[in-house]
This record gives C-alpha cells, structure tokens and sequence, in this order.
C-alpha cells in the first residue's frame, strides 16, 4: 500500500517535472521565434546557443550580448566566435575580434575559421597575421582556391612571389593559373604554367589545363609564350615539338589535334574530311559554300621569306581547283597563294607544289589551307588530300 | 529546416555585424586601414554562394567588380559605405562600391547608406537598363527581376526613384508601394495621367501611377479645348522632347500628341478600349491594350493593377499584394488607351 502511494508520488512528481520542463522550451521556442524585446534580459538560458545566435541576428544592438550567451553556453561554437569576431570588428574592438577569429580557429581547426581570420587580417592590412591565416587555409584548401588566390594575388605584387608565400603545391599552382588567365595576366599565367608541368599531372587534368592555356595564348596572340606552353607538354621524344618557322606534324602521321600548335580541321560545310596516317582528305560537295577554311596552323616566324613545300592531290574538282594557301596575322590577310591547278610537279601519287611568301614582321601567324571558288567556275563535287606541308626558310 | 534557418539567422548576424563595423568605422576614419586593395566590403552567407565563379562558404571579401551568386541561402552584402544588401536566393549580381548591377533574381536594400549625412551619393541598383536610387539613406525595398523584361520595385520605408537608360526620372516609389516597370521599344515615349495644372504660364501634370511631374507642351496646347481641362484628369500621350528644360519640380518636358479627359479616380472601369486607364485588379486584360494588358492580363497571379504608365519609354504598373504577374505590361505597338 505504502509503496504503491510512494510510486504514484513519484511517478507525479515526474510528470510535473516533464511538464515543467516542456513548457520552458516551447516558451523558449516561442522567445525565440519572436525575439525578445528590445533591451529585455534573456528570458530563457535552456542550453541552445543557437538560439542566441539568431536573437544576435535579429537584434543586431543586443548581438554581443547574444553571442557572449552563446558562447557560455557553447563556448567550442566556431560560428559564435566568428560572428563574436565580426561584432567587435563593427564596434572597431580589433583586438577582441582577433581574440575571437583565434578562438573560433582553435575550436575549428578545419577550413572555414582560417579563412574568415584571413579574411578579417586582410581587411585590417595585418600583412604578417594575414599571410600566416592565408598559408594555413592554402594548406587546408581541397575546393577551388579562387578566392583565396584572389586575397593573396591583391596583398602580394606578382603571381609567382604570392605563390611562394601561400606555399607552392599543384592545386594552388592550378587554381592561380585559372585565376590569371580569367585576368588575361599571360606573363604570370606563363611563369605559373611552367611550375605546373614540373609539378602536375601532366598524363592527366593539368595536361589539359596547360592545353588549353596553349590556345588561350594562341589566341591571345602571345607566341613565344605558347611556344613554350606546347613544347613543355610534348614527351621525350616529342615529333610534335614546335620551332620557329617549321610546322608541326608535317607528314600527317598523328592525327591532328586542332589544339596548340598542331593542324586545326574544318569539315567543308556540307562536305567531310578523313584522317588516315599521312594523308588528310577533304571531300567538297556542290552545296560547299565559295570560301572556307579547311586547315590550318599557327606558326611562328621571324621576319624574313619562307618556302611551303606540300604534296596534294585532287579528283573531281574544277581545273582551277579554288585550293590556296593564305598567311594570316592577327586576323589579316598577309599572304596569299594562287590557286593551285594541275600543272604542279608530279609525283607517283599526286603533285608537289611550293609557294613562296614573306613574313613582314615576326610574330605569330596562321597558315591556312583554304577553298575559294575561282570566279567563272562552277562547284564540283570532288576530293583534296594532303600528304605533307612543310616550311623552311629558304 | 530549424537548422537552416539557425545556419541564416547566423549569416544575417555576420552581415550586420559587418555592415555596421564597415560602415561606422569608416566614418570615423578607421575601416579597412592598411588594405592594399580597395575592398568594398564583405558577403556573408549560411550556406555555400559564388563568387567570381568559385564556391566560397561563409564569409568572403569583396572587391569592385564582384559577381556574386547566391545558393540556396540568401547572401548578406555589407558595404564599406554602410549599404546593406540581401542578394536573395538564386539569384545574382555584379557588386561595385556604388552600386549593384543585378542581374537575375531579386535583392533587398536594408541599408541604402551608413548614415543620412553621408547619403550625397547613395547606393543604387542597376536592373535591365533601370537604375533605381534611394532616397534616403534609411530606404529599404526590394528589386526583383521577373520574367524577360520587368522590374518590380517595392519601397518598404523611405522612397526610390527610378531612372531610365538616360538617367531620365521616370518613377518615384513611396513607402507601402510596388511598381513593376518594363523597358518598352520605342524610348521616349509617354502615356500619362494625371490633373493639369498650370503654373508661371506653364502646363504641369503628375503622373498618378508613378509620381512624376513632367511640363506639357505642344501644339495641342493652343486648342481653345484645351484649356478646359486645367484643373481636370487627363490622360496625355507623346513623346519626350529632347534637350527643352523644364519648369522646376518638373522632370522633363513632353510634347503632346494627344489628350483625352479621363473619368475622375474611383469611376467605372474603363472602356472596351481600356479609357481611362483606371482599370480595377484583374481587368489589365483590356486596360492596356496590349499583349497581356496590365500585368495582369498574362496570369492575373495574385496582382491587382490599377493604372498603366508609360513614361521615358518605359511602362509602369502599380502593383498591388506583393507579387506581379509575369504577363506583359503593354508593348511599345499598343494602341492608345484613349481617343
């Protein structure tokens, strides 16, 4: 009996205390999804920190106190003891958001504190304390470092000095490379590439990465340094390394690429092209319109006269078969063959013909192969193959 | 979901927190001190945002230039000349020390600038050729892009004033009021209502969809109807008349092409043609004339129209609860509202 009324004493005294205590959270829910009045005390302490967090938010006169709150409550709250951190910056109280970003990086010592310290030392122009933040979040970086790249690249002059002082490594190598040629920084962008095929992965994305870096330079029409770009990528043996005044993958042994400095192959609108080793075929149909480019290499050349030597063959095309070879230089016309006929020099299978031209100045330059129906002529379905181009200075 | 909104009640915090340690600072002469390069101010996020095309989490700093994204979480800009912006979700925009350029999505203005005696050169929002300005430095409101063409801007306290490609005046926004504006094709176009008033010798009308006063000229004037109206509600329709200057609290001078008496406020709805141009919510469809008529026309989604505008070449719609259709608000080919 006695112990009956001891358990339903108990078991009263239990549910009471459970009552209590449901109705301080959901009155704590309720104060926290209204907010507190202004200058009110905080009206409940049940453990939450992020409740304070948000009463920061919400009231940004009382945010110290609230993060303070948070803080007693949580004090290895990361995000309280930046936005403590942030909070003392606002009243101009730098040592103490200082303290705070040094807090929020013991708490956390992942990514996001580094880089909000090196954020906030950045602001403050701490070159020292800024540097220190920004190598340690360079270290932890496994995303894009862009925007660290970007703090680093406005502190320090000079896209290799930021690199050493944030740490050399392939992913910031990489990261800054992108971050330079976003900015057309093509000097740099070269210094920075050079270090990557040192260091990266060449087989793999960085090969790619310093490729197309190749075109970018192409076409931003800095030849030496996209030269260099496409040599540091070709292997040992590289057949396919580029020198001054000489074309690239002459024989057509390896298919082009249409990147850098190898040949780039249009398809003849409404016509084909076939790649076989040695032999690169074009069939022009009727409906192709007068002119297109049906080939072409950048080159660079020193100013001075060269000689195209090439072999070529045609079937079905006109007499005059409208296939020409035209210089270009920033995007002008500098030289132009003729229209090559059947009268070139005969070979056992097809003709060798040679055009002579000069360059003004030296620089960068496309040879194009192109089709350009010759006046009085009629289009005729037919073929034109190459099996070399080769140029030398005479 | 509690942990969301936890995660963006904190950015919002960082954001505050920074605009004022930005903006107050500054004014003091403190700030950025030291920084070598000109940092405009920071974005603070719950969640993960881009910028410059890179996911950043947090926090980060902004330089002139910057293109922001907002992600799933609102982006909390704070300015070092005390403007505070909240790039709403999904949506983005070019940030530069004076202004953003958005360009999709929608953004709130908290803060216009740090303080009233500071506002000379307030911050500003550029929207589909529109440039909208605060007031004040205490304006807030909300700019959001909708559909191909419109721009809705919502004043919630203070006052916007809305500018068209050639800085012309073509809106002025007040407290508790929404205006979706449209960029039509002919520029320079004007379809207006209001009393005519007459001041110094000179016609005056304010525009009653979009506030603006403008002077009327032309020949209509010196018809003996003419003078009837004074004092009237009118509507007029014609073109800006380039390189004239307009009397004072005018901001351009229009020369007319057309007047019609327009029934007083509160009358019945327009005609068959759209008169009047008073049409009540829900009847944009033949208000305007146009494809989709007066917003809404198109989809009629929680929109009540009351008047359409055109003025500098762009159409003006007050809007009324909050959200605007996304229909047309009248092609630069409509017709007349009135005869």
């Amino acid at each position: 009996m006695f112990q009956s009324r001891l358990f339903a004493r108990i078991s009263i005294l239990g549910f009471t205390l459970a009552l209590g205590g449901t109705l301080r959270l959901a009155l704590a829910e309720y104060t926290w999804r209204w907010g507190p009045k202004p200058g009110a005390e905080w009206p409940m302490t049940i453990g939450n920190s992020s409740y304070f967090k948000d009463w920061a938010e919400r009231q940004p006169a009382l945010a110290l106190g609230a993060l303070r709150e948070a803080l007693r409550l949580n004090p290895r709250d990361s995000t309280a003891w930046m936005a403590l951190g942030l909070a003392a910056e606002r009243n101009g109280d730098m040592e103490q958001a200082a303290d705070s970003f040094f807090a929020a990086e013991q708490c956390d010592r992942q990514y996001l504190p580094v880089w909000t310290s090196a954020n906030f030392f950045f602001r403050r122009g701490n070159d020292l304390q800024f540097w220190h933040a920004a190598t340690r979040a360079a270290a932890m970086s496994y995303d894009d470092p862009a925007p660290l790249i970007e703090l680093a690249d406005h502190r320090q002059p000079g896209a290799i000095a930021a690199l050493e002082r944030l740490g050399e490594s392939p992913h910031l190598e990489r990261g800054y490379l992108r971050f330079l040629i976003g900015r057309s920084r093509w000097q740099e962008a070269a210094e920075v590439a050079a270090r990557l095929s040192l260091h990266g992965d060449i087989p793999g994305n960085d090969g790619e990465l310093l490729l197309n870096f190749t075109d970018r330079l192409i076409e931003a029409n800095q030849g030496e340094a996209a030269l260099a770009a496409w040599n540091r990528l070709q292997k040992f043996p590289a057949p396919d390394r580029a020198i001054r005044g000489k074309l690239v993958n002459r024989n057509f042994q390896r298919r082009p690429s249409g990147h850098g400095f190898d040949w780039r192959v249009t398809e003849p609108p409404r016509g084909s092209v076939h790649w076989a080793p040695s032999r690169l075929a074009f069939r022009l149909a009727e409906m192709t319109p007068d002119a297109c480019i049906l080939l072409e290499q950048p080159v660079v050349l020193d100013s001075g006269r060269y000689r195209l030597r090439f072999a070529y063959r045609t079937e079905g095309l006109a007499e005059k078969s409208g296939l020409r070879w035209t210089l270009l230089h920033d995007g002008r016309v500098e030289a132009s063959s003729g229209v090559w006929d059947r009268t070139a020099t005969k070979v056992s299978n097809g003709l060798v013909a040679e055009w002579n031209f000069r360059a003004a100045k030296a620089g960068l330059y496309e040879l194009a192969w192109i089709y350009s129906r010759v006046p009085g002529t009629s289009h005729k379905e037919g073929r034109a193959e190459l099996a070399f181009a080769s140029l030398e200075a005479p | 979901m509690r942990i969301d909104f936890l995660r963006s009640a904190v950015a919002a915090g960082l954001a505050l927190h920074l605009a004022a340690g930005m903006g107050l600072p500054l004014a003091a002469g403190q700030g950025f001190a030291g920084a070598a390069a000109p940092a405009i101010g920071v974005v603070v996020t719950s969640g993960a945002f881009r910028l410059n095309h890179a996911t950043v989490r947090s926090n980060a700093t902004l330089f002139e230039g910057a293109m922001v994204e907002a992600g799933a979480a609102p982006a909390r800009l704070a300015l070092t000349s005390g403007a505070q912006l909240e790039l709403e979700t999904t949506s983005a925009g070019r940030v530069f020390g004076r202004h953003l350029a958005l360009d999709h999505g929608a953004v709130r203005i908290d803060r216009a600038a740090g303080s009233a005696s500071g506002f000379s050169a307030g911050f500003s929002v550029e929207a589909r050729g529109l440039t909208i300005q605060p007031d004040a430095s205490g304006s807030t409101g909300r700019i959001w892009l909708i559909g191909e063409r419109r721009v809705e801007v919502s004043a919630l306290t203070g006052s916007f004033r809305a500018l068209n490609s050639q800085g012309m005046l073509i809106a002025k926004i007040v407290a508790g009021r929404s205006l979706a504006l449209e960029p039509q094709l002919i520029p320079g176009r004007y379809r207006i209502t209001g009393r005519l008033l007459r001041r110094e010798g000179h016609f005056l009308l304010t525009d009653e969809t979009t506030n603006v006063t403008v002077e009327v000229a032309g020949s209509v004037l010196s018809k003996p109807d003419f003078i009837r109206l004074l004092g009237q509600r009118a509507e007029f329709n014609g073109f800006a008349r380039r390189g004239a200057t307009p009397v004072s609290d005018a901001a351009q001078v229009v020369e007319v092409a057309q007047v019609t008496p327009a029934p007083p406020q509160g009358s019945a709805p327009a005609g068959p043609d759209g008169a009047g141009g008073t049409a009540p919510a829900g009847a944009g469809g033949s208000a305007g004339g146009a494809s989709g008529g007066a917003g809404g026309g198109a989809s009629g989604a929680a929109v009540s129209v009351t008047m359409i505008a055109i003025i500098g070449g762009v159409a003006a719609a007050a809007v009324v609860g909050g959200l605007a259709a996304s229909g047309n608000l009248g092609g630069s080919t409509a017709p007349p509202v009135s005869r």
